[in-house]
């Protein structure tokens, strides 16, 4: 499905993307989490086709998508804001989705036009935000593109629609599967559709791993310094705060049983670190490590 | 589905508004100078190809936007300037056939209208209709071919540079017109019309064929190609 061998790519003399390796040949749904400036975006466009690389190996569902006329049929890509012209209607978005999209599914689409209540005859750039993004969530999903890139698919929905997205996302894929790509800076949003995690960070790919492995890293521990100091020997520290002689520390260990057993043993509370917390200190650790 | 089908209705859509909407001024503006015509005997000489010329040299600049949507949409570069150049020469044709109709309408309605429109082709001295249909549409590809690799110089290299391009070619303008021999210049245009009017055509299909040369591998954004150049 999709193969980067040591991709990287800049503006001018600004790396954006530096050797970046990643390999996925199922069709799951693929989350990629980076912090603002980590160079999502440049891979996501990258993966689409719409920049080059300047050096590596890149191939997306068995072509290389730079100026391939063969790219509309393989890839679609849903950007965050996604240039929809201003003339078109929602009637527009769906007609020349079925021109670019070969396996364009009208009934998906129509069924997911009603499903959000979607205007069909108003301009989609006099569109709130949130009926935006229901706009590219229907080109995407009816785009039935065997690689799917969104990103940030669920900015603007309310939390029944975000659930409408998420439920219409599992169906279809469970009908027709294909490899979708979900960008997000809020791994909250999309924790429980993907299968698989890849984290972008300092411009490239540095985890790539099922889901439910990444949930279980990130240990939280407070206690008296001591106490904490004791239990974080041979540890990664990923944050650590000091008020008085309480201690909180975050480790970058996968949370179990023994953690709980030991926690309790030292009169130290030992809890799951939230993902989201756990991916930002894991992205900043250098940064934490310094104060 | 054939790939370029996409582009080419997206951009078709794209420059149809402002099309039809100078066509509608152009007919307005032909209603009211035959009005003029018919209510005063000496209303005189009118010029009713404006809109439809100027919104040719426009379309490169209005319409540019379509290289985003189908750049998003999964098109590539190629296909973005090649629905445009397609798209434009349907809508160039289209334009210059409902000129001519109003022009042919205009001097076969009635002795009692005393109202003439100017047609570039009156500079050719032949009576054909072919020539009339020619020499307006090799205006129209050259006001579009002119719009175009200014546009498409503007976006890959940027206001800057542009604007410094612009300059230069005004001052060696300027300098060829104070200090150099422009009489064949204006023997060409006023006394061998039509030969102008092929040597512009000629010089759009460079401009066209230049333009295609820089977009098909140009920047996402404005002004980036001078990054892609730099690459190593």
């Amino acid at each position: 499905m999709i193969k980067l061998e040591n991709v990287s790519f800049s503006y001018g003399h600004n790396p954006v993307l530096k050797n970046v390796n990643i390999s996925e040949t199922e069709p799951i749904i693929l989350g990629l989490w980076g912090r603002n400036g980590s160079g999502k975006t440049t891979l996501m466009k990258v993966l689409s086709g719409m920049e080059n690389i300047d050096s590596g190996f890149i191939n997306v569902n068995g072509i290389a998508p730079y100026n391939n006329k063969e790219t509309m049929k393989n890839i679609t890509y849903m950007q965050e804001n996604h240039p929809f012209s201003d003339l078109w209607d929602v009637e527009d978005a769906l007609r020349f989705g079925a021109y670019f999209n070969e396996k364009w599914d009208q009934e998906l689409a129509e069924n997911l036009v009603n499903l959000f209540k979607l205007p069909r005859k108003k301009k989609i750039k006099n569109f709130s935000k949130g009926m935006q993004t229901m706009v590219q969530i229907v080109v995407g999903l009816a785009s039935k593109a065997p690689v799917t890139i969104m990103d940030e698919p669920t900015n603007g929905l309310d939390a029944y629609m975000r659930k409408q997205f998420k439920d219409a996302l599992l169906n279809t894929v469970e009908e027709d599967p294909r490899l979708i790509i979900l960008s997000t800076h809020h791994i909250d949003e999309i924790e429980a559709l993907c299968e698989k995690i890849a984290i972008i960070h300092q411009n490239t790919i540095v985890r790539y791993e099922e889901m439910e492995e990444l949930k279980m890293h990130g240990v939280h521990l407070s206690g008296t310094a001591e106490a904490v100091e004791r239990l974080m020997e041979g540890h990664t520290i990923l944050e650590k705060r000091r008020l008085g002689k309480q201690m909180n520390v975050m480790l970058d260990a996968a949370y179990s049983d023994e953690w709980k057993t030991r926690a309790k043993e030292a009169g130290v509370t030992a809890e799951k670190a939230a993902l989201q917390d756990y991916l930002v200190n894991f992205t900043t650790k250098k940064e934490v490590s310094k104060i | 589905m054939n790939t370029f089908v996409g582009p080419f209705r997206l951009m078709m859509k794209e420059l149809g508004p402002t099309f039809y909407i100078n066509a509608l001024i152009t007919f307005v503006l032909f209603i009211f100078f035959t009005i003029l015509g018919f209510s005063n005997a000496d209303s005189g000489t009118f010029m009713l190809f404006g809109p439809l010329f100027i919104i040719f040299l426009l379309y490169p600049f209005i319409n540019f936007r379509g290289y985003r949507y189908i750049l998003s949409l999964g098109g590539t570069r190629k296909q973005f300037v090649l629905a445009f150049y397609l798209a434009a020469f349907i809508y160039s044709v289209s334009g210059v056939l409902l000129l001519n109709l109003f022009y042919y309408i205009s001097t076969h309605m009635s002795e009692k209208n005393s109202v003439n429109f100017i047609h570039l082709a009156n500079f050719v001295n032949d009576s054909n209709w072919f020539v009339n249909l020619w020499v307006d549409f090799s205006w129209i590809v050259f006001v579009f071919g002119l719009g175009m690799i200014a546009k498409t110089i503007l976006f890959n290299y940027g206001t800057l540079v542009s604007l410094t391009i612009t300059t230069v070619l005004l001052i060696i303008s300027v300098i060829v017109f104070v200090f150099g021999d422009i009489s064949w210049l204006l023997d060409l245009i006023f006394n061998q019309h039509l030969l102008f009017v092929n040597v512009m055509l000629g010089v759009s299909v460079l401009f066209l064929s230049f333009s295609y040369i820089l977009m098909r591998n140009a920047p996402l954004e404005k002004g980036n190609r001078l990054n892609i150049k730099t690459k190593s």
